[in-house]
Parts: structure tokens; sequence; C-alpha cells
């Protein structure tokens, strides 16, 4: 066993000790003097040290000797040559860096799963259709799934919202669920402290809540005497019961459920109703059960579910069809839907860029091989071996590797907390732990060997290649052509890779830059926006809550720097939908858009404040209020969809098929979910006619200046209102629709950044070969302005070898880049992958900057003295 | 396996004693613990005794020889004390490598047998 050492030194050289003293006793015995006798002794032994190295070869492997030799030399290597580690460790450091970040990213964004037990065997049971997969059906058929199908240990019922509770004092928002009593039991998953969730809580007698680690330490300051506490959502007083453990934060990625309380507090209402979809069902199969056979048990109760309370067909067929299991391992996939792509495409982006920072590196060992040629010759003339030779080299590489990934991990720190607060900004956080697990430990260093083997092979290969004879020949001024072409190619190499970035970044940027400019039915500039919650008790009464939001309107109105101000259920893009069913008299309902649109409820001067243009009629006023007829406006889309070619006008319409409203006029569509989609069919009611009160209101203000300076003073006037007139958020319209488009500035964002660098690594790259080879050619180009080559003739001879070879990269990263623009067509908007301006605006950038990184080396070769560069030979 | 036959020692200058063949060191060592167990010194003056002082076994050989065979477990050893009351890692025989020894005896045995009849009768020896 080679990594054993049975004995050690010390205790063979004893034995040895041992040995000539007995060996010395019966020389002395034979009758010779002391010192005679040990001298005797130890000549009959032979060589001592000898011995003692033979025990330690033989009990020591050689090779791991000869690791920690060229360990040394190649440290030693790398003190040496200080200005050459840096530029690879950093190199390799901002490469090695950016891949470990947005992998680290992918991991916790879509590989994770959650911290439960048997994540594999939980699935969500989702109702889909032909347009999409939803989420589970209404209570009633739920509690026909719990005692009908026997195909799971438990089916739990999930909904997560944010909620206004009030702990000790004023109202706060925090993240929360409401979950059926089995749910932490079905989880697996065990309390930190006190305990959690039972059946028995849903009866809410008395009502009780679990909190999340998270929650416990930033509220309560990681007290326990936190349990026991009560808080009141509403009216009703909960009690905390315990503490989830760390790291469990529900089953909604991105978000922390930090408060956790029984579905029960839906109210009976909805736990009857058999037409309302707004929760999640997750189940766990028995052991033995597959998710095919489990989802067949349970499609005939959704079937005879859906048979007794039939929806209309085209929507039965778009969205309630069947039943379907979804793997719930790693949490609900919102998330993981809307990052995936842009993750894998910028895990793409930071590929290439390793690649494009590799290729310089492996210019660095070439040059440095060819440097050493001498060096190896002579070491193979004096009896190294090749294979000896290979090893130190390798292990010299892996050390540059190594090196380069562990400064990259530094990077990849930096760059995962810079987008883990790019996701957690704004008005809708994303929480992202990003956690170097084994996943990502693992993919680091299968990078870094992947990259030290394949472009280490190249130097390597050359040292092999070290000739004696050659070498010693020549002096140490080898011709190494080989090198030198490799080296050229692995210019348009990274031209090509370099190109490819480029256009990704350009088209990433057009799509911004048309997302921007696509006319989005309101104007985003100098509107501040207040979330105002007007909370029960105080306001419960109808006419107090109008009473107290026609009040802040009055106030600030009247403030300076203000040129109006609305209020409204909704703003464009702040990422709430509302839909309610809608009749037309005369209009024949066909399909699922026949019967219903969105509606927000708005006061007056709503669309001037925005910007939304009126297109007919008249806008709402102070007098549509109680008692006075209510009325409504429609969108240009919903006017077209309902009416055609008629004026709606004057119509009445029915909302949620009760109270009439008569359609007083007419306004553009405006963006309200998504930038990239139709604004939708819309109706908008007045503010002191609502359907239902509203609690909740955004305060929107167009003001003179820059809202950002008011806001503050805003908020201050807003509260000193009332009572328990809470502002639970502040921010601008333009931040509103910059939050909307996160993933696609996160992905500009970077791919251009990526870019840069990678065009900046390429200039280097290109400079470094360029002015090596000048360097070379000296005396070369020395002898031919002797024989009267005029500084013009060799600095463009210079420059044609670049061009054609820049010419050559472009042509291979053109024909590269359309099929894998092509593959990110889905993040596009507005602009084709094969977009001819971003190719060719690229393409003319990456010549420019060529151009710049060979015109130095160039001009150098221009200025070469013929007399000084023969005289230096 | 190294070949490391060292220098002889003064006492004989120019003797014509035999270096140990590869392999038969191994054999005497595995021999003289059949006695009973005995420390590398005691080893090497035995085989040189009852060779009658033909074979001369290096002491350096000697060591790692009995490394090679404690590690193929032949051979066990341990600490303890000479006759004189010396310090001196002793070496005893296996059961493992008891058996090893009856089985090479025989297969030296044959060897030597085999050698013997080709060489022919015994006619000089000096």
């Amino acid at each position: 066993m080679f990594w054993r050492r049975k004995r050690t030194p010390a205790d063979f050289a004893e034995e040895i000790r041992a040995h000539l003293q007995l060996e010395a006793d019966e020389w002395k015995s034979d009758g010779l003097a002391d010192r005679e006798a040990g001298n005797a002794a130890r000549r009959a032994f032979g060589n001592v040290t000898a011995a003692q190295e033979r025990f330690y070869e033989k009990g020591r492997p050689l090779w791991l000797d000869h690791l920690v030799q060229d360990v040394r030399y190649g440290l030693r290597g790398m003190r040496k040559s200080p200005g050459f580690t840096l530029a690879v460790v950093f190199t390799l450091a901002l490469g090695m860096g950016a891949n470990t970040a947005i992998f680290s990213l992918i991991d916790a964004v879509l590989l994770r799963s959650l911290p439960v037990k048997d994540p594999a065997s939980l699935y969500f049971l989702n109702n889909a259709g032909a347009r999409e997969v939803g989420g589970s059906p209404p209570y009633p058929c739920f509690e026909r799934f719990r005692s009908q199908a026997t195909s799971f240990t438990g089916i739990a019922a999930y909904s997560a919202h944010d909620f206004g509770i009030r702990i000790d004092g004023p109202m706060e928002q925090v993240d929360g669920a409401t979950v059926s009593g089995n749910y932490f039991d079905l989880l697996g998953v065990t309390p930190f402290a006190g305990r959690l969730l039972a059946a028995s809580d849903d009866q809410l007698d008395p009502p009780a809540a679990v909190i999340s680690y998270g929650f416990w330490q930033r509220r309560f300051a990681g007290k326990l005497d936190a349990i026991g506490k009560t808080f009141y959502l509403d009216n009703t007083k909960f009690t905390i019961v315990g503490i989830a453990p760390p790291g469990f934060n529900g089953l909604t990625p991105g978000q922390h459920d930090d408060v956790t309380m029984p579905f029960t507090i839906a109210g009976p209402n909805l736990l009857r109703d058999t037409g309302s979809w707004f929760f999640r069902a997750v189940a766990r199969l028995k052991p033995g059960i597959t998710a095919e056979r489990a989802r067949g048990e349970i499609d005939p109760i959704f079937q005879s579910f859906m048979n007794e309370f039939p929806p209309l067909a085209d929507a039965r067929r778009d969205y309630f069809r069947n039943m379907e299991l979804t793997p719930a391992s790693r949490g609900l996939d919102e998330l993981r839907k809307r990052f995936s792509r842009p993750l894998w495409a910028l895990m793409a982006v930071v590929g290439l860029v390793l690649l494009v920072g590799c290729a310089n590196i492996t210019n660095l060992l070439l040059a440095r091989a060819a440097r050493r040629e001498r060096e190896f010759a002579v070491r193979v003339a004096i009896g190294a071996g090749r294979s000896r030779l290979f090893r130190q080299v390798l292990v010299e590489t892996g050390l540059l590797f190594a090196a380069g990934a562990a400064a990259g991990a530094v990077v990849a720190w930096w760059v995962a907390r810079s987008v883990v607060g790019f996701f957690a900004g704004g008005a809708h956080p994303i929480l992202i732990e990003v956690d170097w697990d084994w996943r990502v430990i693992g993919f680091t260093a299968g990078l870094s060997l992947l990259a030290t083997v394949i472009f280490g092979a190249a130097p390597i290969l050359s040292a092999l290649r070290a000739d004696p004879h050659r070498a010693m020949k020549d002096g140490g001024r080898t011709t190494e052509a080989r090198g030198i072409r490799l080296r050229h190619f692995l210019v348009a190499f990274q031209v090509a890779l370099s190109l490819v970035l480029l256009v990704g970044a350009a088209l990433f940027l057009r799509t911004l830059q048309n997302l921007y400019s696509k006319a989005a039915g309101f104007h985003a500039d100098q509107v501040a926006l207040l979330l105002i919650h007007l909370p029960d008790p105080t306001y419960h009464n109808p006419a107090a809550r109008i009473a107290g939001w026609d009040r802040i309107l009055a106030e600030v109105r009247g403030l300076a720097g203000v040129r109006s101000a609305s209020l409204s259920r909704m703003t464009p893009l702040d990422g709430n939908s509302r839909g309610v069913g809608f009749e037309v008299p005369g209009f024949q309902p066909r399909s699922v858009r026949d019967i219903g649109l969105g509606l927000n409820t708005v006061s007056e001067d709503y669309f001037r404040t925005l910007g939304t243009p009126l297109l007919q009629g008249r806008d709402f006023n102070g007098s549509d209020r109680e008692g006075a007829p209510n009325v409504a406006l429609l969108n240009e889309s919903a006017r077209r969809h309902f009416f055609g070619g008629r004026d709606p006008v004057g119509t009445v319409v029915k909302l949620m098929g009760r109270p009439q409203y008569r359609i007083v006029g007419v306004v553009q569509d405006a963006k309200q979910t998504d930038l990239r989609e139709e604004a939708g069919d819309f109706v908008y009611i007045p503010l002191r006619q609502p359907i239902d009160m509203g609690a909740f209101m955004t305060l929107s203000i167009r003001t003179a200046g820059d809202p950002r300076r008011l806001i503050g003073a805003f908020e201050r006037r807003v509260r000193g209102l009332g009572p328990e007139i809470r502002v639970l958020r502040t921010g601008t319209l333009a931040r509103q629709f910059d939050e909307s488009l996160l993933r696609e500035r996160l992905i500009s964002t970077l791919a251009t950044g990526f870019g840069a660098l990678a065009l900046l690594l390429s200039a280097v790259g290109l400079y470094g070969v360029l002015a090596y080879s000048v360097g070379r050619r000296t005396a070369e180009i020395g002898i031919r302005m002797t024989l009267g080559a005029r500084p013009g003739q060799v600095v463009w001879g210079v420059l044609s070898e670049t061009l054609w070879r820049v010419t050559l990269g472009l042509a291979a990263g053109a024909l590269a880049s359309i099929p894998l623009a092509k593959l990110a067509e889905k993040l596009l908007y507005g602009v084709a992958p094969t977009d001819a301006v971003a190719l060719a605006g690229s393409a003319a950038l990456l010549v420019a900057v060529s151009l710049l990184a060979s015109y130095l080396p160039a001009r150098r070769a221009g200025r070469i003295d013929p007399a000084a560069a023969l005289r230096s030979e | 396996m190294a070949a490391y036959w060292g220098r002889m020692p003064t006492r004989k200058p120019d003797d014509d004693r035999l270096a140990l063949m590869q392999g038969t060191l191994d054999l005497l060592i595995l021999r003289t613990l059949v006695t009973g167990r005995c420390h590398g010194q005691g080893i090497a003056r035995t085989i040189g005794r009852q060779s009658e002082e033909v074979f001369f076994v290096d002491h350096g050989s000697l060591y790692l020889a009995l490394q090679r065979l404690e590690e193929k477990g032949w051979i066990g050893a341990e600490w303890g004390v000479s006759e004189n009351n010396r310090r001196a890692r002793f070496y005893s025989l296996t059961e493992k490598g008891r058996e090893r020894l009856v089985e090479k005896t025989s297969q030296w045995r044959r060897l030597a047998r085999a050698i013997g009849t080709i060489l022919g009768p015994e006619e000089q020896e000096g």
C-alpha cells in the first residue's frame, strides 16, 4: 500500500543503531578495543545512509516526492515571473469568477431542492389545458382528492400572500403563506423551536401561526420569548407557536414565507366556492406509486367535479382540461420559468468569455514555453525523462489554473453578491440565497481542471518536443513556426468568440431599448408613487374611507411642484392584475375573453397623471360618487372587442353580474402586466363608486421636477392627514417600469459587461501575439529595412497580417452567432436574431479595436533601427 | 529490487565468499528464524556462521529483505531486549512465513539438484 507507511524512518534508524551496537559488542568480545569495534561494526554494515535512503524511498511513494518537488519548482517559477503570473491569474480570475458566479445563481434558482424530507416524492396537483399548466382546483375538489385518492401519504393546501399584521404597534407588511394543518408534517419539516402547525390548527381555536427563522432573527432579534407573542391580522389575534428551521422558507422560490397561518382563515365562503382557483395543492406520493398512476387516480375525480360545475367550453379546453402532477422538489416554478432562459444564456456568455481569456493564457504559456525551450532541451540532454518533464509542466500549469480558480472565487463572490442585490432591490424583491454547495465547488474545480487540460495542452506538448540537438545548435533561438501558427489561430478564435458575444450584447441592448421606447400607453417620467393603506377598523365604514381618500387627494393637489395627482387600485406594471365578469347588452359571449376583462378602480385625473390620452367621452370627476349614476371608462382594446364599430358611450354594462355602469368614455390602451404583451381589455370605474371597498390605493403624483426629491415630503404630508394612514411603499413610475424589465436589464447589463471584457481580452491577446512576433523578428525586419523596405511598408506588412486573421475570425464568428442568437430568440423583443445592424456594428467595433491593438506593435516594427537591430544579434 | 551488495568487511580482505543470489537471502532468513525469534544482527551472524562463512551478508541488504518479508507478512517484528541487555528489534516467523519456508525449501532443493545434474559430478573445489 503505497499511501501508508508502516514504520517511521526514526524507528528504522534506531534499529540500525541497535544493530551497530550489537555488532560492536561481538567484536569487543573477540578482543577489539571500543573504537575499533565500533568502526568494524560500521564497516560490516556497509553504507548506513544508503540503507536509510532505501528504506525511505521504499516506504514513501516516489511520485509524491516528485510532486512536492514539482510544486516547489512551479511556485518558484511563478515568483520569478510575476508579470506573467499576474496576467494569467487575473485573466483566469475574471473568467472563472464569472462562471462560478453565474453557476452559483443557476444552482440557487434552478437546481437546488427544497430543504425538506425526500423532496423527490413531492408533487403539485395542477389543472392544465391547451394554454397552460395552472394552479390547483377549487377547495371542494381538493377535499374530494383528499378523501378519495389513495396514491398519496397526504395532500396539503398552500397559498402565498403578503399580509399587513400588527405585532406591537403599527401595522407592518410581511410575506407569508396560508397552509392546511398537515403542511409541515407532509413536508417533513421539524421546528427550530416551539411547534409547527398541526391539523387541529385548522379549527382556528385559538388561531396559531409559525414564523420563519429569518423573520425571527430580524423581527424578534432571535429571542426565544417570541414564541407565545401575539399579532393581529385584521381583527383576528394569532399566537406565534413556533419557529420554522433555518433555510426553510416555504414553497415559493425567491420569496420567504415569514409568517405561516392556517388555510382556514380564507373563510368558509371561499372554501365552499366551486369556482375559485386560488391555491396550490402539494402531495407526497406513497412509496412505489408513480406520478402517472397517481394522476390516473385523481383525474377522474377532477373530471366529475368539472362536469358538476362546468365552465365555458373554451376555458375548460385551455385551462381546466385535466390534472397533471408537477414535481415539487424545487418548489413552485414561477421563478425558474422566468429566469431559466436568461441564466442559461448568461452561462453561455461567461463560458465564451472564459474561452477568450483562456486563449490569451495559451498564448502566454506558448510564449513562455518558447523561451524555456532551451531549459527543457538541457534537461532532456542531461537525462530527465520526458514523462517527468511532462508532469512538471502539467503541475506548473495546474498551479496557475488553481491560483486563477482561487482568485476567481473572490470575483465570483462579488459578482454573485451584486446580482443577488440586483434581484433583491425594488418593490418586489426576489430573495435568492447563493450557497456554495458541493455542486458549485465541483463545477469550479471541474472547470479549472478542464481548462488546464485543454488550454495547457499546447504548451505542454511543445515542452515534450524539446529537442536537445536543435535547441543547442540554434543557441536557444529556435524558429518554433508551429507555435506561432497556433497563436495566430488563437487570435482568429478570440475574434470569432468576441464577435458572438458582442452580437449577443447588441441584440439584448436593442431588446431593452425596444421595450423602453415601445408605446406603453403612459409616460413613466416624473411620476411619484405611494402605496397607501387605510386599515380597519378606523376606516371600516365606506364613507369614512372615501372621505380619507378625498382628504389625501385634496391635500396633495395643493402642494408645490404637483402637476396632478390621482388614486388607483393598480398602476401600470406594478405586478397586480384583477379580472371581473363583464356583460354588454346584445353581445353574445363565445369565449373566455367575451365574459370578462381587467378592472381598475381609479380617481379622476388618473389618466392625465399617467399621460394616457382620453380618446372619446369624458374622464371621471369629483361628482362621480355614491348617489350619482355609476359610470365607467373602457380602454381601446375593450371597445374594439365588445363594440366593434359601434360607439360605446352611453351603453350600460354589468360588472360581476350585479351593478350597472354607464360607459362615459374611452381611453388609450396602457400596458398593465407585461410590456411584451398587448394591454388587454380593461374597464375603469371611479374610486367613489367601487364594487368593493379597497383599503389599498396607490397615489400617483405627476411632479414638475424630479419626483424622487419630493417623495419624502409627500409621504410626511400623507401620514399627517389622519390616524392610521399607512404609507407602505414609495417609488417612482420610472423605477416600477425598470423593475418590470429586471430580467431584460440583468441580461443586457451582464451581456454588455462580459462582451466588453471579451473585447478587451481579445485586444490584449492580439497585441501580445503581435508584439511578441515583432520582437522575435527584429533582426529580419532590420535586414529588410537595410535592403530598402520603407517603414510604411513594414507597418503595413504587420497590419495586413493581422487583418486577414481578424477577417477570418469575423467570418467564423458571424456564422456561429446566427444559430446561437436563434437559441436566445425568446429573450429578444422587436429585433431579429439575424439583425444586420447588431452584426455590422459589432464587427465594426471589433475591427476598430483590433486595428488599434495591432497598430502599436506595427508602429514599433516601423521604427526599428536597422543598424541597431543587426548589432544586437 | 536494488542489487546493492556493499563493501566487504576488512577481516578477510580478498575473500572468495559468495554474494548471495537474489531470493536466497529471503530463504535463509526464514530458515534462521525457524529456531526462534532473533534480531537483525543475530540473523546476519547466524547466516554467516551456518554457511561456514561461505556467504557474506551485506547488512544493508539484510534490512531491505527484512522489511520486504515483514510487509509480505511472512515475519513479524517487535522491540525487545537482547541477551546482553541491548534494545533490539526482534523478528519471528509467522504462520504464513512457515508455510512459505516449506514451499521455498523444496523449490530450492529441486533447483539445486537440477543445477548439480547439469554441472556434473563434483570435481574441483578450492
